[in-house]
């Protein structure tokens, strides 16, 4: 949400994470060539090759564990915060594993690399002569395609849907690199142990999403009771009151899986998307600093009553109309455009804290 | 000197013609319309993070070099879209960011988790019949003994024990 664009947008939380980033990878390295120049007597280019292989999967299971995680505990929230420098990091490890293993294996031939590749393993007889190089060769593309509309410009301007769709490309990706890996380590024989590792790596990945994503189609499934007059009965408001606090939401799903954040400021309540315009974030988990709701992943803000990021930023998001008859609260369904105030519905009897 | 103990049979590069799983023509095809489309690409991403980006994103208008770098990558990779979209920019004088905030588009975003959801019941099962088909082709064969029978074609495995005699 930058007024223009900037290469990277570090600030000191971001510095930290990315300084963590860089030791403990540092001390991977130093860990594996310590102990495999032990175990196999084989050239250090090769070790290289290997470490950043495996530095590179062992970073994309992380990736892929901390969007699960943060959906049922927000302890992991903060790991989410900088996930695209973790992204990028490995798209350059896997990159660098790539570029060794094509100039050892492919680079000194009379063919050209890239044909090098997609032809090996070419006779192959069953399984264990599995072209598995032209599986990396494929997840590789992805996650280049990934790392280098990591951007928020080509959010911007591929729209965050389409991005985020793109960005999916992610799964695929796995897939295919537990298939190279599986078939390249096979046919190397190189130590076993390593495909156990990879075997349940896999299974914790896809347990996980699985977790995760029944717990939100469950959330998803539940359906508000529309009132005659075509509005959506929310709950009591003391119910209401009692769940909340004050610069904190209530997430409600309505109408199959659309999501409302209801957030209490100042003793009233305000009815925004709980989707957030940057990349899907949930707002209902979100809190108010400032005066602004702030997303749980990145940190994007909005003004609640009016649906817009303050100035000078630009983004918007959907708003909901309030009303309270007797003692229930009740939601318009029909989202209002993007960034149209709102303004907040008072709750009797209701103080804002005072700050 | 290179050892050789590492450059085994995984190199898989000893391809005999009759047993190629991609025809040869095609895998020519490939390389030269990859090459072709990343030449083209490297060329427009220069003009398009000088010029260009900020053209299609008026927000482009002041950025720094850095973000103009790291612009390359992709727009050498979405080069088709990108130039179709200064075109239409540079015709209409102004900037159309696409946007997610229509009501349809909106409704798909809060879908997407659904979508991933299915797609990991379907990648979980995949991925088991790629860990055991692997397993079971392991434990069939005792791969390491075929490529010492299997003579090598012209490949760099070969120009390598030259160059290396
Ligand atoms: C053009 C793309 C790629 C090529 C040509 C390639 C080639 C290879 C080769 C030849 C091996 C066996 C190495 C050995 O002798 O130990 C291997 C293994 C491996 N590859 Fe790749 N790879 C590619 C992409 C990737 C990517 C994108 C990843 C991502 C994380 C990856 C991760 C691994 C891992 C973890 C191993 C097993 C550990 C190892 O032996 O290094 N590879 N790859
Ligand atoms: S999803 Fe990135 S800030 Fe909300």
């Amino acid at each position: 949400m930058s007024v223009s664009y900037r290469a990277v947008q570090w600030n000191a939380a971001k510095k930290a994470y990315d300084r963590r980033l860089i030791v403990v990878i540092a001390l991977y390295f130093a860990v594996f060539f310590l102990a495999a120049s032990v175990a196999f007597e084989t050239s250090p280019l090769i070790l290289a090759m290997r470490a950043c292989g495996t530095a590179a999967i062992a970073l994309l299971i992380f990736i892929l564990s901390i969007g699960p995680l943060a959906r049922f505990s927000p302890r992991f929230s903060p790991l989410l915060y900088n996930r695209r420098h973790l992204g990028v990091t490995m798209f350059l490890l896997a990159f660098a594993h790539a570029a060794l293993a094509t100039l050892w294996y492919h680079g000194f031939g009379v063919i050209d690399p890239l044909t090098s590749i997609l032809e090996s393993g070419a006779a192959f007889e069953g399984a264990a002569q599995f072209p598995f190089q032209p599986l990396g060769l494929a997840a590789l593309v992805i996650l280049f395609a990934m790392a280098a509309t990591s951007h928020d410009f080509w959010l911007r301007n591929l729209s965050p849907r389409v991005w985020k769709l793109l960005h999916l490309g992610v799964y695929v990706a796995f897939a295919l690199l537990v298939a190279h890996v599986a078939f390249g380590v096979l046919q190397g024989a190189i130590w076993p142990g390593f495909a156990w590792m990879l075997a349940a790596a896999a299974a914790w990945i896809v347990a996980l999403h699985i977790a995760a994503g029944v717990k939100e189609w469950r959330a998803d499934r539940v359906r508000r009771a529309l009132a005659a007059d075509g509005w959506v009965r929310v709950g009591e408001v003391e119910r209401i009151v009692e769940e909340t606090t004050e610069g904190r939401a209530k997430a409600v799903v309505i109408d199959d899986c659309r999501k409302i954040a209801l957030y209490r400021e100042n003793g009233a309540f305000s009815a925004i998307s709980g989707v957030c315009a940057h990349q899907g974030g949930p707002l209902g988990e979100g809190k108010i600093i400032d005066g602004c709701v702030t997303c749980p992943w990145h940190g994007y803000q909005y003004i609640a009553s009016k649906g817009q990021s303050p100035p000078p930023f630009f983004e918007k998001i959907p708003t909901y109309e309030l009303r309270i008859e007797g003692r229930t609260l009740y939601v318009h369904p029909q989202a209002k455009p993007p960034g149209t105030p709102v303004p907040p519905c008072k709750i009797a009897g209701l103080e804002g804290s005072p700050s | 000197m290179r050892d050789l103990h590492a450059r085994d049979r995984r190199t898989g590069s000893s391809t005999t013609a009759a047993a190629r799983y991609l025809p040869a023509v095609l895998v020519e095809f490939l390389v030269q319309s990859v090459q072709l489309y990343a030449i083209v690409g490297l060329l427009f991403s220069l003009a398009f993070a000088w010029k260009g980006a900020a053209v299609v994103d008026p927000v482009a208008t002041n950025a720094t070099l850095g973000f103009r770098v790291l612009l390359l990558p992709g727009a050498a990779l979405l080069w088709p879209l990108l130039a179709h979209r200064w075109w239409k920019a540079a015709l209409a004088g102004s900037a159309d960011i696409p946007s997610d905030h229509t009501e349809h588009w909106q409704r798909g975003s809060e879908r997407l988790r659904s979508v991933a959801l299915v797609m990991w019941l379907v990648l979980g099962p995949a991925l088991v019949v790629v860990l055991v088909v692997a397993h079971l082709a392991r434990s069939n064969g005792t791969p390491s003994t075929r490529d010492a029978t299997q003579l090598p074609t012209v490949t760099s495995e070969t120009k390598l024990m030259e160059d290396s005699r």
